[in-house]
């Protein structure tokens, strides 16, 4: 049961409002990311997801974890994943997403 | 003085709301001051390369000096068409002029701009005073690749392919070293808060310190930049202008601008880690403001050797890039690691 005059007090609304944005972005890039036929897409949208939950962390506080989040996951393994697909043929893409 | 009460007291009562908005005014005042600022820096760069190269530069525009040049230029290119080249991933193609500047701008929250000092005490001048700054910055510069590859993805040209393609090369290969050379700073400075860094430097400068990790820092920090002797991302001989081939207009400006952004908050990750920050002598009758002078003018000595260092030197191949931070930046940086350690360990 929520608490009205807790629900109503306005630090409150701000976390809620912080998290809802922050759950709406990291969902929504995600299933950009499986749902895209284009890859470069999905890796962008990918990086989107990996850069959202980076702002969690520091909404929760845990600004370390945030910033490591960047560093490996969008610094290394996000550059890396756009460094591999961009190794692939374009045609080749392009194929498979009408086939 | 009643205002005042009563701003610490709301503070004091609501710290996160006060937070929020002292955080978003500090943000506007922080982005409009470094766009200034950078475009001081186009003029200025313009200026000195003209003066190294025996001709005048700008002269025309805003007097003598040529000062509102670059106000002609950013009216010019608000002005032109803006083109999408057919067959271009548009949506790609329109978003990264706008992720390379905001992630150029991410960097600025966590640099301390200098610092004045109120009651005897210093007050650094930063927005975010987080205990890992310097983690910050080195996390978020690496993200300045991303902006570059949706351009030059996006274009739709083998060019601008290449350049991408070079960029992001570029960037794994230099952010190892630079990031060790961070990491030796920060062993020796005992924190990763770039204002602790800073203050760390009272007695001696890192760069005397650690004079081995100060070049490699220096040599991948204009690499990061892309500036002259590393900027086969845009080499005008080889491939056009890499990833900025295919754009025109506003956009074209915002990445044209972003590089000067990028140059402006390296340099002053330099000054903060190796050059001693704000520290120096108290300059007696304006003593509020001295670590304000001294923070400039290492700043612009910074920059003007980057200008120097890009109309006297000439370009090296790509290959001869990626072989230098592999082989040799790298095994280096992990020496001037140990010697950081050692030496932060003898006089802990």
């Amino acid at each position: 049961m929520i608490d009205l005059a807790q629900f109503y007090d306005i630090r409150f609304l701000m976390d809620l409002g912080a998290f809802s944005i922050l759950a709406v972005l990291i969902l929504g890039f995600s299933i950009l990311t499986v749902w895209s036929s284009n890859m470069v897409h999905a890796a962008l949208y990918l990086l989107g997801a990996f850069a959202s939950v980076a702002m969690l962390y520091v909404s929760l506080n845990a600004s370390f974890v945030g910033v490591v989040q960047v560093l490996v996951y969008i610094g290394a393994v996000g550059v890396l994943i756009l460094f591999a697909v961009m190794l692939t043929r374009r045609t080749l893409v392009e194929e498979e997403s009408h086939g | 003085m009643e205002l005042l009460s009563a701003i610490t007291e709301f503070a004091a009562r609501e710290p996160k709301i006060y937070g929020l908005i002292i955080g978003l005014v500090a943000a506007a005042i922080l982005a409009s001051v470094i766009n200034v600022v950078a475009m001081l820096l186009v003029w200025l760069e313009r200026k000195v390369m003209g003066d190294l190269q025996a001709r005048y530069g700008p002269n025309r525009v805003g007097g003598r000096w040529g000062v509102l040049q670059l106000g002609a230029d950013a009216i010019k290119l608000f002005t032109k068409e803006d083109i999408i080249p057919r067959g271009a991933d548009k949506s790609v193609y329109v978003w990264a002029p706008i992720v390379a500047v905001a992630t150029t701008m991410l960097i600025a929250g966590a640099l301390p701009f200098g610092a004045v000092i109120i009651d005897g005490r210093e007050v650094p001048l930063v927005v975010a005073n987080m205990d890992i700054s310097a983690l910050y910055v080195e996390a978020v510069l690496s993200l300045m690749a991303i902006g570059a590859f949706m351009a030059g993805y996006s274009s739709n040209n083998k060019y601008s392919m290449l350049g991408a393609f070079r960029g992001v090369a570029r960037m794994i290969a230099y952010e190892v070293p630079m990031g060790v050379c961070v990491i030796s700073v920060a062993v020796m400075a005992h924190s990763l808060n770039l204002v602790e860094i800073v203050n760390a430097q009272q007695n001696i400068w890192f760069a005397v310190a650690q004079p081995l990790g100060f070049v490699i820092f220096g040599i991948a920090l204009i690499t990061d930049l892309g500036r002259m002797p590393f900027d086969q991302t845009e080499a005008e001989e080889e491939i056009i202008a890499g990833y900025n081939t295919e754009y025109s207009g506003i956009r074209f400006g915002l990445l044209y601008f972003q590089e000067y952004i990028v140059m402006l908050l390296g340099s002053i990750l330099l000054v903060l880690l190796f050059l001693g920050g704000w520290k120096g002598p108290v300059i007696p009758v304006i003593s509020f403001i001295s670590p304000m002078i001294w923070f400039f003018m290492k700043l612009l000595i910074v920059l003007v050797a980057l200008i120097w260092i890009r109309v006297s030197l000439p370009r090296f191949r790509i290959d001869q890039v990626t072989d230098l931070g592999w082989k040799i930046l790298l095994p280096l940086s992990l020496v001037n690691f140990v010697w950081a350690v050692a030496v932060g360990l003898y006089f802990a």
